[in-house]
């Protein structure tokens, strides 16, 4: 029997070795290495769907922004720089608190594991609360469109400037459309993630992940990075848009 | 570390186990024991931090010149780097099996099939060229794709709609 004949191969590393870690070996796996490349994949492929749910948005993002350049243009600007460049401080921050919280599991070390996660709590917190100070904002100038689109009304001057650069205001509404649908979905995905982490705080309390069992953290950091990797394209995307050129405006006519 | 848990002596890895799986797991890191977590020093870690935050005041000061059309190719080359920094490091691709990491490197390539399958039909069949939606005060321009107005005075030729109707 050659299944016999593996588990028998198996069964000193993995069960006998007077290691309790390996009690955390499921019992559909040969062995603790096979589980986490198992454990490892199912992540990423769990991630590059969550690629491709973007992936959408940033099509629509790419397809806009080549017909509407000026619109997109126009819209970038009502945005506010500085806490959009605070706010990639923040999460490329949250990245390296998370990447020491899964070092700090590995190593057994559960105070530094619970300290790591609590910054990396405050900083995804932090990043929400700076994010609803611009949206904020947002809604106090009339700039959210099917809510509150005022802006233009209460200032026609800016109307006439953008006629003359041929840039409809509906068209810079379009690019608040796609502003507020990715950056949603993406606060979407920092709750989701914070919330993982308290749930990882309040588990890691009771050294649920300092007994050889430091891979689950290590998968929620693999989502944390991943929701990182998306804002570090969002912020030039939809903040930095580069000055007007009238060649841009190519393909409006 | 200072406080290690009461519950974890040190790992007793028996010889046989790690030569069994030299073969599929961890590559090129032969100091890396299978099965068990893969402890990248901190050193590391402060380094693509650093290497990070270069990125990002590189991402501001290229925003800050206009670099007319290479703009938008430089802010996404700045990006793509650190993504791949934060995955090779951060999400531990470097010290990933061939597998994991082909996953990760797909995940793009169906993005990559994504954009240019989508994106070459819209290119190809010119939607992105049909006549604007007028501005407020501004004439409407004729609309090729629109049937020729219905009521025209009698005896005049009717305006050349290039592509009008016929082509869909």
């Amino acid at each position: 029997m050659v299944a016999e004949t593996h588990a028998a191969a198996h069964a000193a590393p993995a069960h006998a070795d007077g290691h309790g870690g390996h009690s955390l070996l499921h019992h559909h796996f040969d062995d603790m290495a096979q589980q986490r490349e198992c454990h490892s994949l199912g992540m990423w492929l769990f991630l590059a769907t969550e690629v491709m749910m973007f992936g959408g948005l940033f099509f629509a993002y790419t397809l806009y922004r080549m017909i509407y350049p000026g619109a997109f243009h126009a819209g970038s600007h009502h945005l506010n720089h500085d806490l959009g460049t605070a706010n990639t401080f923040v999460l490329l921050f949250s990245s390296l608190t998370m990447a020491m919280a899964v070092h700090a599991a590995a190593e057994r070390n559960k105070r530094a594991l619970l300290w790591y996660l609590a910054i990396t709590v405050f900083l995804g917190l932090a990043f929400l609360g700076i994010k609803a100070v611009e949206w904020g904002t947002d809604f106090k100038e009339g700039l959210v469109p099917g809510v509150r689109w005022t802006y233009y009304l209460e200032h026609p001057d800016e109307i006439h400037e953008l006629t003359k650069l041929h840039v409809g205001t509906q068209h810079v509404q379009l690019y608040f459309v796609v502003y507020f649908c990715m950056t949603g979905l993406h606060a979407l995905h920092m709750i989701v993630g914070i919330t993982l982490l308290l749930v990882f705080m309040a588990l890691g309390a009771k050294g649920a992940f300092t007994n050889g069992n430091d891979q689950p953290v290590e998968i929620v950091g693999l989502y944390w990075h991943l929701v990182d990797i998306i804002w570090v394209f969002l912020f030039p995307l939809l903040y930095l848009i580069g000055p007007l050129h009238l060649h841009m405006l190519g393909g409006q006519h | 570390m200072a406080r290690r848990p009461q519950n974890s002596p040190p790992t007793q890895q028996v010889p046989v186990h790690a030569a069994a799986h030299a073969g599929h797991a961890h590559g090129h890191d032969h100091s890396h024991v299978p099965g068990e977590p893969h402890i990248v020093p901190v050193k590391t870690y402060v380094l693509v931090f650093t290497s990070l935050m270069v990125l990002l005041v590189a991402t501001l000061v290229a925003a800050a010149f206009d670099l007319g059309s290479v703009n938008l190719p430089v802010a996404m080359a700045i990006a793509i780097a650190k993504a791949v920094i934060i995955m090779t490091f951060f999400m531990h691709l470097k010290w990933s099996s061939v597998m994991v990491r082909f996953f990760a490197t797909f995940a793009f390539f169906w993005l990559a099939v994504l954009f240019l399958l989508t994106m070459s039909d819209y290119v190809a069949r010119d939607w992105h060229t049909a006549p604007r939606i007028p501005l407020i005060g501004e004439a409407r321009d004729p609309n090729p794709y629109e049937a020729a107005p219905p009521s025209r005075p009698a005896g005049q030729a009717p305006a050349a709609a290039p592509g009008g109707g016929s082509g869909h």
